[in-house]
C-alpha cells in the first residue's frame, strides 16, 4: 500500500520537477544578465577585437577624458573591511579629480566568490581588483574586463608605466599583463627583494662555539648537528634541532632547487630547458641529505606539521620556542630588526614575537648567506616579481572610453611625486600625516611620512583602508631604493641568494594533475627523508610522477617557454 | 468522513482546505526560494559564461563529470571520504543518544543543566582553532597524551602524521565536538516520552536499566530512525574545515577527501561550473542514499521521511 | 521507598564521573580562548597555556567600542527573533499539515520538500532571486531564503505524529477545527521539539555572516558576526601590500578571541531559558493518551 503510492508519487514529482525546471528555465526572469546583452560579440576574445584597432592617433583621442564632465567611477578595490562612512580621502580624490567614485564592497577573503556574484547581477565595476590569476585570465577570456592600448595607458598613465617597466623585466611584465599590444592588468608587484630568511640563533652558534656563520653546507651540517647534541640553550636536556621543514629550502637551495615549505611545486631552468625541479637529480640528493639528517635525530620529527602552530602564517612557533636552531621560515622581512631608533619602530613580526618570550634570543638573530653545495650552488627560495592578481577594467569601459583615460590618470597619481605617493597612502599632507626625519640604525636621517595628530592612533590598523587611502588608491606599491628597509636588506644580501619558479603561467592540464602530483611528491618527499623508504624510491617515484600527468605538464611547460624565447 | 479516493483530486484539497491554508506559506516558501533558483542546477552541465547567465552558456553535457572522474586519485580520495564517513556514522552516530540516555539518568537537575551546556560548547568553536589546540595536544613532545603515554612507558605517538591513526582522530575529534549539540534532538525527544510509562514500568518491578530499555529507548526510536535515515545520506559528505586544518601531506593517503583534494587541484576558482558538478555529484549519491535507506526504514518499521 | 542496589550506586558514580571529566574536556577550550581575551598582545601564546598572566580587558574594550557593535548587536538581535519566529511558525505550521495522514497527496508533498535538501540552484541563482524580489539590504533578505529548514521540517512532523491521533479526532468530534486542533492540543504537547527548532534555527541565524555579507551594503546594516569579522580583521594591514611590510601589524590572537567570545557568550546565556523544556517528564499533567 505504501509502495505503490510512493513510486507512484516519485515518478509524479519527476514529471513535475521537469516540467518546472523547464518552465522555470525558459522563461526566467531573473537572469539578469543574460537579458542585458546588446550583441553577442562577447563571445569572441575581448582581445581580439582590440588588436584589430591597433593604438592610432584617433584611439588616443578617444581615450582622452572630456574636460569639466564629472565621471562616476565603480570602483573595487583590496578591502578587508567596508568603506567607512564619509570616508576623507574619498571625498579628497573626489574633488581633486572632479569624480564621483561608487565603492562596490568587496570583502577580499570572500572576493572571488561576491565579485562572481556582482557580475553576474550585472554590476561589473570600472576598477576591477582581482585577487588571483584564475580570476584575471577568467574575467578578460569571457570578456567581463578589457584591455587598453599600451600607448594609450602611457599617455594618460605614463608613471605608473614608467614604474611597472622600471621594476618588471618586460617578458614577466608581458606576460602577466599584455595580450596583444593592449594592457590587460596592472599587477601587484611580488616584494622581489625579499625572499626566504636564512636564520640563525646567533647565541646557540656561539654556544657550541662556532664563531664564523656557516658559509658552505659542510659548515651548515656541522651548525645544525651541533645544534642537536651539544646542548646550546644549556638546559640539560635533549630538546633541541637543528631545523625544521621550513628550513629545507636552504637545504635544496644548495643544490639549486627551489623549494619553499609552502610553493614546493617549482620549474627551472637547466641547460635552455625548463625542467620540473623536484624531480631532477640535484632534488635527490638533497633528500639523501636531508634523509640522514632525520636519521640522526638532527631534524625536528615533528616537521611534518610544519613550523608554525596557528595563528599567523609567519611565525616560526618551532623557532620562537626554542626547538630549532635554523629557520628559513616567512620572509626576510619578517626577521628584521627596527629600522629607526624612534620609540614606536618595530621590528619584523618573528622577530616581536620572539621578544615576548625570550629577548636575548631574539636579539642574537644573524642572517646568513645561503649554503654553497658541492657544486657551488647556493640559494634560497624567492618569491615571483608579480602577486597573483591585479587591477582591471571592467568592460563597462569599452563603451565609454573617456571614461577609462580618466580613471587612467587617477591611477598615475601616487606614481607622480613622492608627495603624491604618500598621500595616496596615507592621507592628507600636514593634516593627517607630515614628513618626519627619523633617524635609522644605520646613522642616516630618513624622510618618512608620520601619521600626526588624531590619526595616529590609524597607524597600524585597516583605518586608512576603510578611508579610501592605502591599497584604495594604489595598484601597486614600489620600495624606496633609498629606505633603511631596502638598505637593511642590502646588508643582509637580501638581493642575492634568490631561487624563483621559472613557470610564470599556468598550464593547460594543471589543474587536472595538480593535486595528484602534488600528493604522490609529498609523500615521497616525507617518506624518504624519514627513512621509510629508501633514497633509491626517488627514481620510483619520478617514474609515477610521470605516469600520474607529470609527464604531459613537462610537455606543456616545454611548449610555454619555447613560445616565450 | 472518509470519502473514496477516486472523487476529484482537487476536492479533497478543498474538503481540507483548513489544513491547506496551514500548508500554503510553507509551499509557497518553497516554490518561490527553492524551485525558482533551481535552473541553476543547469550549471553543472554548462560552459558558463558569467557574461551571458546561466540560460545562456553553452552546454557542455557530462563534460565536467568527466572532468572529475579523469582526476588522477579521484577515487582514491571518494573512498577516504566515504570510509570517513562510515566510521563516524559507526561510532559517531550513536554516541549523542548514548549521551542523552546517560545524562537521563542523572538526578540533580541542576548538574544535568550544567553539563548540557558545558558539553555543547566545542561546537561553537571553528576547527580553525580546534585545530591549532589539537595539533598542540597531540604533539609527540610536548602534548599531553604523549606525555601520559611516556609515563607509561610507552612510545609517543605522532598521530596526525600516522596514517594509523589519522582517521581515528578524525572520528574522534569530530565525535567530541558535536556530542552535547548533537545530543539535544534526543533529549528533546526524551521530554516527550510520556511520564505514565515510567510510572507503569515501576510498578511492574523495573529497575532502572528495565526502565531504560523498555521505556526510554523504544520512545526514542521514532527520533533515532529519521536521524539515521539523515546521516546515511550525509556518506558521501565530509567536513573541509576539520581535515584541512588537521591534514598534512604524511597522512593524504588515508585523510584527502573530495572537497580537499578539489581545492588543491584549484579548479574551484578556475570554474564555477566544475564546482557545481562536483557539488551536484556529491548530491546525487546522497539522494540515492536516502530514497534507499527510507525505503528500508518504511518496509522494517512505521517511521520515515515519506 | 525505592531500594537503591549497589550496582545502582555504582552506576551512578561512574555516570557522574564521566560526566565531570566529559565537561572538563569540552570546557578546557574554551577556557583557553577566554584567558587569551583577557590577555594583553604582548603575551606570547607560542604555546598554549590555560591562565593569562596578566589579566586585562583593552581586548573587550577595542571589540565594544566599536561604533558599529551597537548597530551589529541589534541588527542580530532583529533578525534571530523574527526570523526564529517566523521560521518556527511556518515550519511547526507545516509540519503538522504533513502530520496529517489524510492530507491529500501527502507523499508527493514530502518528496517535493525533500528533494530540495540535495538539490538546489546555487548561489548565483538565489542571489539573483533575492535581488528580483527588492530584497537588497533589508532584514527581510536574511529571514526569507533560510524560513524553512527541510531537516527541522521532518523532525518536527516526525515529533508531531507520536502524538495520538485519538486525540485529534476527539476534539474534532467536539467540533474543533483544524486551527484549533493545531494550537490547543498539537502546541502544548510539543513544546520540547519547538524549543529545538527555537534552539536550532536561533543559533543559526546569530551565527550566520555570508548572508549579510552579500546581501547587506549598508555598514550600519550589518549583523554582529559581520562586524565582528571586521575587528579581526582590520587589526592588521594588507600583507601582500605593504612595502614597508616591518611597519605592519597583526591582529593579535588576544582580539581574536576576545570577539568569539562576545559573539558566543549570548548564546550561552539564552540556553538555560530554553533548557527547562528538555526536562524529562515535563509533560507531566498534559493530556496524552
Amino acid at each position: 500500500m505504501h509502495k505503490k503510492n510512493g513510486s507512484k508519487a516519485l515518478s509524479g514529482l519527476l514529471v513535475a520537477l521537469a516540467l518546472i525546471l523547464v518552465a522555470v528555465g525558459c522563461t526566467s526572469k531573473t537572469d539578469n544578465a543574460s537579458s542585458s546583452q546588446p550583441q553577442a560579440s562577447q563571445q569572441t576574445n575581448a582581445g581580439d577585437e582590440q588588436a584589430a584597432e591597433g593604438a592610432t592617433a584617433a584611439d588616443q583621442d578617444k581615450y582622452a577624458p572630456i574636460e569639466g564632465k564629472k565621471y562616476e567611477i565603480s570602483w573595487t578595490y583590496y578591502q578587508l573591511a567596508p568603506l567607512a562612512d564619509n570616508a576623507i580621502m574619498k571625498k579628497y580624490f573626489e574633488d581633486l579629480f572632479n569624480v564621483s567614485i561608487n565603492v562596490m564592497n568587496v570583502d577580499y577573503n570572500s572576493s572571488e566568490q561576491i565579485l562572481n556574484l556582482k557580475v553576474a547581477g550585472g554590476e561589473i565595476p570600472d576598477k576591477l581588483n582581482v585577487i588571483s590569476d584564475a580570476q584575471k585570465i577568467n574575467f578578460f577570456n569571457q570578456g567581463v574586463a578589457v584591455g587598453i592600448p599600451l600607448d594609450v595607458v602611457r599617455t594618460y598613465a605614463p608613471n605608473m608605466m614608467r614604474e611597472l617597466e622600471e621594476n618588471l623585466p618586460a617578458d614577466i611584465l608581458d606576460s602577466c599583463c599584455i595580450r596583444d599590444g593592449n594592457l590587460i592588468a596592472i599587477p601587484q608587484l611580488g616584494k622581489p627583494m625579499f625572499r626566504d630568511p636564512i636564520v640563525w640563533r646567533g647565541d646557540w652558534l656561539k654556544s657550541v662555539g662556532i664563531t664564523k656563520v656557516p658559509e658552505t653546507l659542510e659548515e651548515f651540517e656541522d651548525a645544525v648537528y651541533k645544534f642537536t647534541k651539544n646542548d646550546p640553550d644549556g638546559n640539560n636536556r635533549n630538546d633541541t634541532y637543528g631545523l625544521s621543514k621550513s628550513g629545507f629550502s636552504a637545504v635544496f637551495g644548495a643544490f639549486g632547487i627551489p623549494w619553499d615549505f609552502q610553493v614546493t611545486t617549482n620549474w627551472i631552468v637547466k641547460d635552455n630547458q625548463l625542467v620540473y625541479a623536484q624531480i631532477q637529480p640535484e632534488a635527490k640528493e638533497a633528500l639523501a641529505l636531508l634523509g640522514k639528517w632525520y636519521k640522526d635525530g638532527v631534524i625536528d620529527p615533528e616537521f611534518i606539521t610544519g613550523e608554525n602552530t596557528g595563528g599567523y602564517w609567519a611565525l616560526s612557533h618551532a623557532f620562537i620556542n626554542n626547538r630549532i636552531g635554523f629557520t628559513s621560515h616567512g620572509q626576510t622581512y619578517h626577521w628584521s630588526p627596527r629600522m629607526t631608533k624612534s620609540a614606536d619602530a618595530v621590528p619584523g613580526q618573528d622577530i616581536a614575537e620572539m621578544e615576548k618570550l625570550n629577548p636575548e634570543g631574539a636579539a642574537s638573530i644573524v642572517h646568513g648567506d645561503a649554503p654553497i653545495g658541492p657544486s657551488g650552488v647556493r640559494g634560497v627560495f624567492s618569491n615571483p616579481l608579480v602577486t597573483q592578481g591585479g587591477n582591471m577594467f571592467g568592460k563597462g569601459l569599452a563603451d565609454e572610453p573617456d571614461k577609462a583615460g580618466k580613471l587612467l590618470q587617477m591611477l598615475d597619481y601616487p606614481y607622480q611625486s613622492l608627495d603624491n605617493m604618500n598621500t595616496a597612502l596615507n592621507g592628507i599632507k600636514d593634516e593627517m600625516w607630515a614628513y618626519q626625519e627619523v633617524e635609522t640604525i644605520f646613522g642616516n636621517t630618513e624622510k618618512t611620512a608620520v601619521p600626526i595628530g588624531q590619526y595616529v592612533e590609524w597607524k597600524g590598523t585597516d583605518k586608512l583602508n576603510t578611508n579610501f587611502a592605502h591599497t584604495a588608491m594604489i595598484p601597486f606599491t614600489v620600495t624606496d631604493k633609498d629606505s633603511a628597509t631596502y638598505q637593511w636588506h642590502a646588508q643582509i644580501k637580501g638581493d642575492q641568494f634568490h631561487l624563483a619558479n621559472e613557470l610564470l603561467a599556468p598550464l593547460p592540464s594543471e589543474a587536472k594533475f595538480k593535486a595528484e602530483l602534488s600528493k604522490i611528491q609529498e609523500q615521497a618527499y616525507i617518506s624518504i627523508i624519514t627513512g621509510e623508504k629508501p633514497v633509491a624510491y626517488f627514481d620510483e617515484f619520478v617514474k609515477q610522477w610521470r605516469a600520474a600527468g607529470g609527464a604531459e605538464l613537462e610537455k606543456e611547460a616545454a611548449e610555454w617557454y619555447a613560445s616565450t624565447r | 468522513m472518509n470519502s473514496p479516493r477516486r472523487s476529484h483530486p482537487l476536492g479533497n484539497y478543498w474538503r481540507h482546505r483548513k489544513l491547506m491554508l496551514l500548508f500554503l506559506p510553507g509551499v509557497l516558501y518553497y516554490i518561490v526560494f527553492h524551485y525558482s533558483p533551481m535552473y541553476g542546477v543547469t550549471i553543472a552541465f554548462k560552459d558558463y559564461h558569467i557574461l551571458k547567465g546561466i540560460n545562456g552558456s553553452p552546454w557542455a553535457g557530462l563534460e565536467h563529470f568527466r572532468m572529475l572522474f579523469a582526476l588522477k586519485g579521484f577515487w582514491d580520495v571518494f573512498t577516504n571520504t566515504i570510509l570517513i564517513s562510515f566510521y563516524k556514522l559507526v561510532f559517531g552516530f550513536p554516541a549523542p543518544i548514548l549521551f542523552a540516555l546517560l545524562l537521563n539518568e542523572l538526578r540533580s537537575i541542576l548538574f544535568k543543566r550544567v553539563i548540557q551546556t558545558v558539553s555543547y560548547l566545542p561546537h561553537f568553536i571553528s576547527w580553525v582553532i580546534l585545530a591549532g589546540i589539537f595539533i598542540q595536544f597531540l604533539s609527540p613532545s610536548i602534548g599531553p597524551v604523549n606525555i601520559a603515554l611516556k609515563s607509561l612507558g610507552f612510545e609517543p605517538v605522532y598521530f596526525l602524521a600516522d596514517s594509523n591513526w589519522f582517521r581515528t582522530i578524525l572520528v574522534s575529534t569530530d565525535i567530541w565536538k558535536d556530542l552535547g549539540w548533537g545530543s539535544i534532538i534526543y533529549l528533546a525527544a526524551l521530554a516527550g516520552v510520556h511520564p505514565e510509562l515510567y510510572e507503569a514500568a515501576r510498578v511492574d518491578g523495573a529497575n532502572r536499566f528495565a526502565q531504560a530499555k523498555y521505556v526510554t529507548l523504544p520512545g526514542l526510536v521514532p527520533t533515532i530512525i529519521i536521524m539515521f535515515i539523515f546521516a546515511v545520506g550525509k556518506l558521501i559528505t565530509d567536513d573541509f574545515d576539520q581535515v584541512f586544518n588537521l591534514y598534512n601531506a604524511a597522512v593524504y593517503d588515508v585523510g584527502d577527501v573530495i572537497s580537499t583534494y578539489t581545492y588543491r587541484s584549484g579548479l574551484e576558482n578556475m570554474q564555477y561550473s566544475f564546482a557545481t558538478a562536483v557539488g551536484l555529484f556529491k548530491n546525487i549519491i546522497a539522494f540515492v542514499l536516502v530514497v534507499a535507506t527510507n525505503q528500508i526504514a518504511r518496509r522494517y518499521s512505521d517511521y520515515s521521511l515519506w | 521507598m525505592r531500594k537503591t542496589s549497589v550496582s545502582a550506586l555504582l552506576f551512578d558514580a561512574g555516570n557522574h564521573v564521566f560526566f565531570i571529566l566529559l565537561a572538563c574536556t569540552t570546557l578546557l577550550p574554551f577556557v583557553y580562548l577566554f584567558s587569551l581575551s583577557i590577555s594583553s598582545a604582548e603575551t606570547s601564546f607560542a604555546t598554549i597555556r590555560l591562565l593569562p598572566t596578566h589579566a586585562t580587558f583593552r581586548n573587550y574594550e577595542v571589540v565594544l567600542h566599536n561604533p558599529l557593535i551597537g548597530y551589529g548587536f541589534i541588527n542580530s538581535i532583529v533578525r534571530t527573533v523574527l526570523g526564529t519566529a517566523l521560521s518556527v511558525f511556518v515550519t511547526v505550521m507545516t509540519a503538522y499539515a504533513l502530520s496529517r495522514s489524510y492530507m491529500p497527496h501527502r507523499t508527493f508533498w514530502l518528496i517535493f520538500i525533500t528533494f530540495t535538501m540535495f538539490f538546489s540552484g546555487g548561489l548565483i541563482p538565489n542571489y539573483l532571486l533575492v535581488k528580483s524580489l527588492g530584497l537588497f539590504n533589508s532584514v527581510w533578505a536574511l529571514v526569507l531564503p533560510s524560513l524553512v529548514q527541510t531537516f527541522q521540517l521532518i523532525i518536527a512532523r516526525n515529533f508531531i505524529m507520536t502524538i495520538p491521533e485519538a486525540l485529534e479526532e476527539s476534539a474534532k468530534i467536539d467540533g474543533a477545527g483544524e486551527f484549533t486542533v493545531l494550537f490547543r492540543i498539537i502546541l502544548p504537547l510539543s513544546l520540547p521539539i519547538i524549543a529545538t527548532l527555537s534552539l536550532w534555527t536561533a543559533v543559526g541565524h546569530w551565527n550566520a555572516w555570508f548572508d549579510s555579507l552579500i546581501y547587506i551594503s549598508e555598514a550600519k546594516k550589518q549583523v554582529m558576526m559581520v562586524v565582528m569579522r571586521n575587528i579581526v580583521l582590520s587589526g592588521q594591514l594588507p600583507d601582500v601590500f605593504d612595502a614597508s611590510p616591518s611597519t605592519a601589524v597583526v591582529t593579535p590572537e588576544t582580539l581574536k578571541a576576545a570577539t568569539i567570545m562576545v559573539t558566543t557568550l549570548p548564546i550561552l546565556v539564552v540556553y538555560p531559558f530554553v533548557q527547562k523544556y528538555f526536562v524529562k517528564g515535563m509533560l507531566i499533567g498534559s493530556v496524552k493518551g
